[in-house]
């Protein structure tokens, strides 16, 4: 017979980022278990408030089923002996089950005969079962910080105050965290301070929103949040702005929300609506509002956890506390305005960006220095952007970032704009730490890419030179993301960039002695490990960078136009061709040492097909590298296809390795033009064909 | 189950905001003490409460603390932020489970009805880098306005807590100035007298002006420096004598020390975390030293 469960454990508020995860991970365990046991159950519903962890499974299994264990015994061979009587090893196996060993059956296997028994095993019944799986559950519940309280040993996310366990209409007896389990859950802590007793597991949450207000499905919850603020900014002819990660965590916040509109001083509006945002979201963890043309208003939505005998009082103290929270920013955003960019430069001096890597304004000037090998090539002045370089950390000291970190780059525009700086200097400010994660939108503005990437080939070439380089999950500077932030920003705005030529110019102006070849390799091979997880999300086949990190290309835009052309062509019967032609001249060549001997002796060679070969190389060559220059790899891959019926020809015919050694050094010359020429393009010999 | 009932008439001045807090955890059991005659940063510093949640022995008690946080001056002209302001502080060892319904019923009592007002716990967890001690807890919120800080330790000067401590944490002229309405805190009135009333601001205000300026451009910061390393040494060497309570009190001057030096941007960045080390190193090890003399 199946009947429905629940389960709630009563906490002290819990953290919001607890609050759904921690359910939906008990949930997880205890179904789990369940499984494991074989204990049949149907759907199952989470809930999650500030106050409760909650699970109701439908139709959970009254017992496990019957089951038949096999036990084996000794060998067959060691359970008898000569006279065919049982040894005492029988006899022993046969007591483990109070049975006589005639009684005990036989199984053939592969390794011999062996005793065995089934055992049948009578069936648990669920009930006496729960209390211990619950208990398993909650003790392997990741727990961020788990805490101690009063004289208890025990710790958890938060103290315990009841545990309802109901199975159909049994309390399933017992404690857990010291608190003696029951059918009774208790209403919101100010409008139902009360037991409520749950007479059938199902009743759960109608209960709790009826008599005891609480809304206890965190969706239904988020939803009905949602709903509310939508209602109330549309009767003010207003939209709310929804900021998905706010909405959960006010979800987090209240069992009983109630929106209510408020409003502040209109003169606050002068503020950057990003200052007002950060303000209202972090501070106070209330909802700004747009109206139509979707320009900032002076009125916020907070959600209330109460229905208030006076909603006027809990509305006027939140405006009282946005009143003072935005008059900080604005004191902030007036003080910093005191100070130009430059002029903040000078406490840059005295921030340290990382030991024996100089200050935040040494860093500053190091992104500047490399604006000269970055800057031409987007057609930037390089003036301009060594100047949007040296401010561009300026707003770190600001009293307004100091405030809200997330703002970096941010505020830093605002006040290069007030300031009258250049446009490009400003956008270049405002967009340099993007993008921020693999989601994340790369600059817009050339300026802004350009800075960007300057300023995290300079960490990446610092921190490598420390000799901090990621290791492992550990990556502290998060330099794996920046990484693939600069390569997105080459890729994606197609940009003429050379990996290899940033780097080494950021290590020399480094403040560290650094063996610097060897540091420049660690980076590029950083890079492509970073390249190649781009590409394989981008559906390239697995080793296919190999083809063009072979040529020694470490501009990232050309290796992908190379690729892109090479994944196109790869399922054409000619790279076959090239790629088993390209791994046996490697073959050969590999295998040879001495002088070798580059030029090829048109008289020396004797075959009609390498006579061809010679001939299409030399007239190949040229035309293959104008392509390559145009980076119109698609066209010259045509061309290398060409070769295919010489090359085969070639290879079919001619013995490389023949006896007579002028004639053997000859061939091998032509192999290695040959390799010369695969290798304007690409090394084929990589190429992830099958034969 | 608590009732938060409000049997107390709501105090309508400062100093019966203090005598209703007092009174109401007088009556559950707590100590009233009166605060520490030294400089601190927050009433978690006054020995009882640092001290005393230490080891096995219960402990209740309650008290004002005056704070200092010099980099909070602002020379008297904002209305919510001051160099020198009062907690109140109650300290529950072990923390009782009803010890959130216990609060509530303090709110009650000094006025606050929980029924119209938003009362929130807003997760925020504790952690003093000087004291080498954290705890786990929450930020009281009274309509989006925090209101008192609410800590589980369970961590202090190093050392794991058993049993754990609760702390209570009221921000005496933030509750005063909601209570009172008013919109700056020299405008709380302190006390009703024959000769009129006493605000906030006529005792502070000149305090606050004369404080900031110290604070922020006259402090003699080579002194300090010296005062500083003094400080230590007395500390470290009043600990190997086992003197644990003047040895504390030098760890206090030492941690003030480092405020002031704080707020005449004395320290770098990378300097101050090794400050703030030397200070904790010592509290760890008069704490360790306490637990052992029992």
């Amino acid at each position: 017979m199946n009947t429905d469960l629940l389960i709630e454990i009563g906490t002290e508020e819990l953290p919001t980022h607890a609050v759904e995860p921690l359910s939906l991970a008990f949930a997880q365990t205890l179904l789990t278990l369940l499984d494991q046991k074989q204990i049949d159950h149907q759907l199952h519903y989470v809930f999650a408030t500030p106050r409760r962890i909650g699970l109701l499974i439908k139709s959970v299994a009254s017992a496990t089923p019957a089951q038949m264990i096999e036990h084996r015994g000794p060998p067959k061979s060691a359970a008898f002996n000569a006279q065919g009587a049982p040894t005492p090893a029988a006899i022993g196996f046969a007591q483990r089950f109070n049975i006589e060993v005639q009684d005990l059956a036989t199984i053939s296997t592969e390794k011999g005969d062996y005793l065995i028994y089934h055992q049948q095993q009578a069936p648990l019944a669920t009930e006496t079962l729960l209390l211990g799986l619950i208990e398993q559950a909650l003790n392997g519940l990741p727990i961020k910080k788990p805490m101690s309280w009063g004289a208890h040993t025990f710790k958890f996310v938060r103290p315990v105050h009841w545990a309802l366990v109901l199975f159909g209409d049994k309390i399933i007896p017992g404690k857990l965290f010291e608190q003696k389990i029951s059918n009774q859950t208790r209403g919101h802590r100010f409008l139902h301070n009360e037991f409520i007793t749950i007479d059938k597991p199902e009743h759960y949450a109608k209960r709790l929103f009826e008599q005891g207000y609480v809304v206890a499905n965190f969706a239904a919850r988020k939803n009905l949040i949602q709903e509310k603020m939508t209602a109330l900014a549309q009767a003010h002819q207003l939209h709310v702005v929804v900021d998905e990660d706010l909405l959960t965590e006010v979800t987090c916040l209240v069992e009983w929300p109630v929106a209510l509109l408020g409003q502040f001083d209109p003169r606050f509006l002068s503020l950057p609506p990003e200052v007002i945002s950060c303000t209202l979201k972090q501070h106070q963890k209330t909802f700004v509002l747009v109206n139509a043309a979707q320009q900032l208003q002076p009125n916020f939505i907070s959600i209330a956890n109460i229905e208030s005998k006076d909603p006027q009082q809990v509305i006027k103290g939140n405006e009282k506390v946005v009143h003072a929270r935005l008059s900080d920013a604005a004191f902030f955003f007036a003080q910093d305005k005191k100070l130009t960019l430059e002029q903040q430069l000078s406490k840059l001096a005295k921030v340290i960006f990382q030991q024996n890597l100089g200050t935040l304004l040494d860093k500053s000037e190091r992104i500047a220095g490399l604006m000269p090998i970055i800057a031409p090539l987007l057609k930037l002045d390089t003036d301009t952007m060594k100047h949007a370089a040296l401010l561009c950390k300026a707003d770190l000291t600001s009293f307004m970032v100091n405030e809200f970190p997330e703002l970096q780059g941010i505020m830093g525009a605002y006040y290069a704009h007030y300031e009258q700086q250049d446009a490009l200097i400003v956008s270049a400010i405002r967009e340099h730490y993007q993008p921020q994660g693999a989601n994340d939108t790369i600059p817009y503005t050339l300026s802004g890419t350009a800075l960007s990437i300057a300023d995290k080939i300079d960490t990446l070439a610092g921190i490598f030179a420390l000799g901090k380089r990621p290791s492992g999950d550990k990556d502290p500077f998060a330099l794996k993301r920046a990484m693939i932030g600069i390569l997105r920003m080459i890729i994606e705005q197609q940009l003429p960039l050379d990996l290899k030529k940033l780097f080494s110019t950021a290590l020399t102006l480094q403040p560290v002695t650094i063996n610097h070849d060897a540091i420049l390799s660690e980076l590029l091979t950083f890079a492509w490990d970073r390249l190649e997880a781009l590409l394989r999300e981008a559906q390239f086949p697995p080793g296919i960078l190999q083809c063009v990190t072979a040529t020694g290309c470490t501009k990232p835009y050309d290796m992908y136009l190379r690729l892109t052309a090479l994944k196109e062509f790869m399922p054409k019967i000619e790279a076959l061709s090239l790629a088993s032609a390209h791994k046996r001249v490697n073959n050969l060549l590999a295998k040879q040492s001495g002088d070798l001997k580059q030029v090829v002796n048109p008289n020396l060679l004797q075959e009609d097909q390498e006579k061809e070969l010679a001939q299409l190389i030399h007239k190949q060559h040229d035309e293959l590298l104008r392509l390559c220059q145009q980076q119109n790899y698609a066209a010259a891959l045509l061309r290398l296809a060409e070769l295919k019926p010489t090359l085969d020809a070639f290879f079919d015919k001619v013995l490389v390795l023949c006896e007579d050694e002028a004639l053997k050094q000859n061939r091998l010359a032509l192999l290695r033009q040959l390799n010369a020429l695969f290798l304007i393009m690409a090394d084929f010999s990589h190429l992830p064909v099958a034969p | 189950m608590a009732l938060y009932r409000m049997d107390l008439q709501t105090p309508q001045t400062f100093q019966d905001l203090i005598f209703a807090l007092s009174h109401f955890w007088a009556k559950q059991g707590c100590v009233i003490l009166q605060p520490y005659d030294m400089e601190m940063g927050a009433g978690t510093f006054h020995p009882a409460s640092f001290l005393r949640a230490i080891g096995p022995k219960p402990w209740s008690c309650a008290y004002p603390q005056p704070c200092r946080r010099p980099t909070d001056g602002r020379y008297g002209e904002n209305p919510n932020r001051a160099q020198h302001y009062y907690q109140f502080q109650v300290i529950l060892k072990p923390s009782p489970l009803n010890i959130q319904e216990l609060y509530l019923d303090s709110l009650a009592a000094i006025g606050i009805d929980v029924k119209t007002q938003d009362i929130r716990f807003v997760e925020d967890n504790w952690e003093s880098p000087t004291l080498g001690a954290w705890g786990l807890g929450w930020e009281v919120w009274q309509n989006g306005m925090e209101v008192s800080q609410f800590t589980y330790f369970q961590q202090i000067g190093g050392l794991p807590c058993h049993p754990i401590t609760g702390e209570l944490t009221y921000g005496l002229e933030r509750l005063a100035m909601t209570l009172q309405h008013v919109n700056s805190l020299y405008d709380i009135i302190w006390a009703h007298t024959p000769n009129g009333p006493v605000t906030y601001g006529d005792l502070f205000l000149h305090n606050e002006q004369q404080q900031s300026t110290f604070n922020f451009e006259k402090a003699d910061t080579t002194l300090l420096f010296t005062q500083f390393e003094h400080f230590e040494q007395t500390a470290a060497k009043l600990l190997e004598e086992q003197l644990l309570l003047p040895a504390y009190e030098h760890v206090l001057k030492a941690s003030h020390t480092f405020n002031l030096l704080d707020s005449r941007h004395a320290i770098s960045v990378t300097e101050r975390q090794r400050f703030l080390l030397r200070v904790r190193k010592l509290a760890c090890a008069i704490a360790t030293a306490y637990k052992e003399q029992g």
